[in-house]
């Protein structure tokens, strides 16, 4: 079971999250190669406006807005979230040297990683849960009955809980962090 | 609990920024005259303006700029004094301080057209390159190169032998020990020193240590003989026309 889980649930986040490096490290390579280096300057603002685009899905959850369905928005989120931290990761690797910016980055990775394991953890919970419901409803007892003693619906929020008291707050300091980064830049730029 | 923590670090961070710039936003190292001024972002920054060129030539007078050179490397550069026609430019077009990724784009802004009279002197600024072929030229280096970009030059090498597709080659093939006032054909495995001495031969040419001269083309049939040659060499031809003629009558004796 154990081995089943880190398969279908860690591990295909985890190569994600490891190609997330890899990449980066290849496109600033590239970048060097071809002495277009000045590209990564132009990477922040727009990695950091994809990622922007990318919390429609957060608007949506909210029911702030009423596009599409969830769960598209969370597939474009996690996707556009991705793209952009990639190129911001590629900006930062190549033009920065003060700590706000370190600071910046590491909110960015931690957050990529929470959002890849809060994912990660809802599948694990969807999976137990249904597996609870099988067994639950091959005894004798009512569907009804089923749903009260669905006891693993309350840790699968439980563990959903526990992934956004790390998500939320590192993303809403990873936001702050970025725009004191953005007014620095603006402040003592040219 | 977590708004206010988030809060408070966005908070602390603010704090930093302003009280320890130098480790908080600077993005890169000060150069050396200036970093005795790390901390105080606002003694060359006007916040949300620039870089005031004010402030810079408050320091930096025009007419002083270059006097003195600092640089020992540059130690065999004549001073270059220019700036003090530079009124009214910005300071920022031509130099920055902080050094990023590419610290030599922070002279992009630069034109040649700036200087004037004895200041449009190449060697001013620029370091000869340390090549025999240049190591020759005091002066007169816009007669190859120009101001935009010191690579391609406007140095016509097909004015001395046509680089076509065949020689499409390293300069180092065929100018060696870096000197590109003279050059050699047997750098490459097709030319050896061996089988071109035995082609001229048999053609009754014994002066083949200058190819160009002759194939400037680079195409081994296009030869195209110098006067000087033809006259130093007419007891060559001759006899070369007559070793032609033999060998073309015992070919057509064969084919018979």
């Amino acid at each position: 079971m154990t081995r089943s889980i880190l398969f279908k649930n860690v591990l295909p986040y985890l190569i994600w999250y490891i190609a997330l490096f890899l990449a980066t490290i290849l496109i600033d390579y590239v970048l060097h190669k071809l002495q277009l280096v000045y590209l990564g300057r132009y990477l922040g603002p727009a990695g950091t406006f994809i990622v922007i685009i990318s919390f429609v899905y957060s608007l949506q959850k909210r029911r702030i807005i009423n596009w599409a369905s969830p769960k598209l928005l969370l597939d474009v989120h996690e996707i556009l979230a991705w793209i952009g931290s990639l190129m911001i990761m590629v900006h930062a690797g190549i033009h920065f040297n003060a700590l706000l910016p370190w600071l910046a980055i590491l909110l960015l990775i931690i957050a990529v990683a929470s959002g890849f394991t809060g994912k990660g953890l809802l599948n694990i919970a969807k999976t137990e849960l249904t597996e609870k419901k099988k067994q639950l409803l091959k005894t004798s007892i009512s569907e009804k009955e089923v749903e009260d003693k669905l006891f693993f619906d309350s840790i699968t929020v439980d563990i959903m809980k526990k992934w956004r008291v790390v998500h939320l707050p590192i993303t809403l300091l990873l936001g702050l962090i970025t725009l004191l980064h953005i007014v620095s830049v603006i402040m003592y730029g040219k | 609990m977590k708004k206010s923590v988030v809060l408070l670090s966005v908070m602390a961070c603010i704090f930093a920024m302003f009280r320890y710039p130098s480790v908080m936003i600077n993005p890169g190292q000060l150069l050396e005259g200036h970093k005795k001024i790390k901390n105080d972002c606002s003694a060359c920054h006007v916040m949300f303006r620039g870089i005031s060129s004010e402030k810079c030539i408050s320091c930096h007078k025009l007419s002083e700029i270059g006097m003195k050179d600092r640089d020992s490397t540059r130690a065999d550069r004549k001073s270059t004094l220019f700036h003090q026609n530079l009124s009214g430019q910005e300071c920022t077009a031509c130099h920055t301080d902080h050094l990023g990724a590419n610290p030599e784009k922070s002279f992009s802004g630069f034109s040649h057209d700036m200087l004037q009279g004895a200041a449009a002197n190449c060697l001013g600024c620029h370091k000869k390159p340390a090549d025999l072929y240049h190591e020759k030229f005091t002066e007169n280096c816009s007669h190859c190169h120009s101001t935009d970009k010191w690579k391609p030059s406007t140095f016509d090498h097909s004015k001395y032998f046509l680089l076509d597709k065949k020689h499409n080659a390293e300069c180092i093939t065929c100018h060696t020990n870096n000197n590109y006032g003279s050059y050699t054909c047997y750098g490459c495995h097709e030319h050896s020193e061996s089988k071109i001495a035995g082609e001229h031969r048999e053609e009754g040419i014994y002066n083949f240590s200058n190819c160009a001269s002759c194939h400037k083309s680079g195409n081994e049939h296009d030869i195209k003989i110098p006067l000087e040659y033809r006259q130093g060499n007419e007891s060559q031809d001759k006899s070369g026309s007559k070793k032609k003629e033999k060998k073309k009558k015992s070919k057509e004796d064969d084919d018979d």
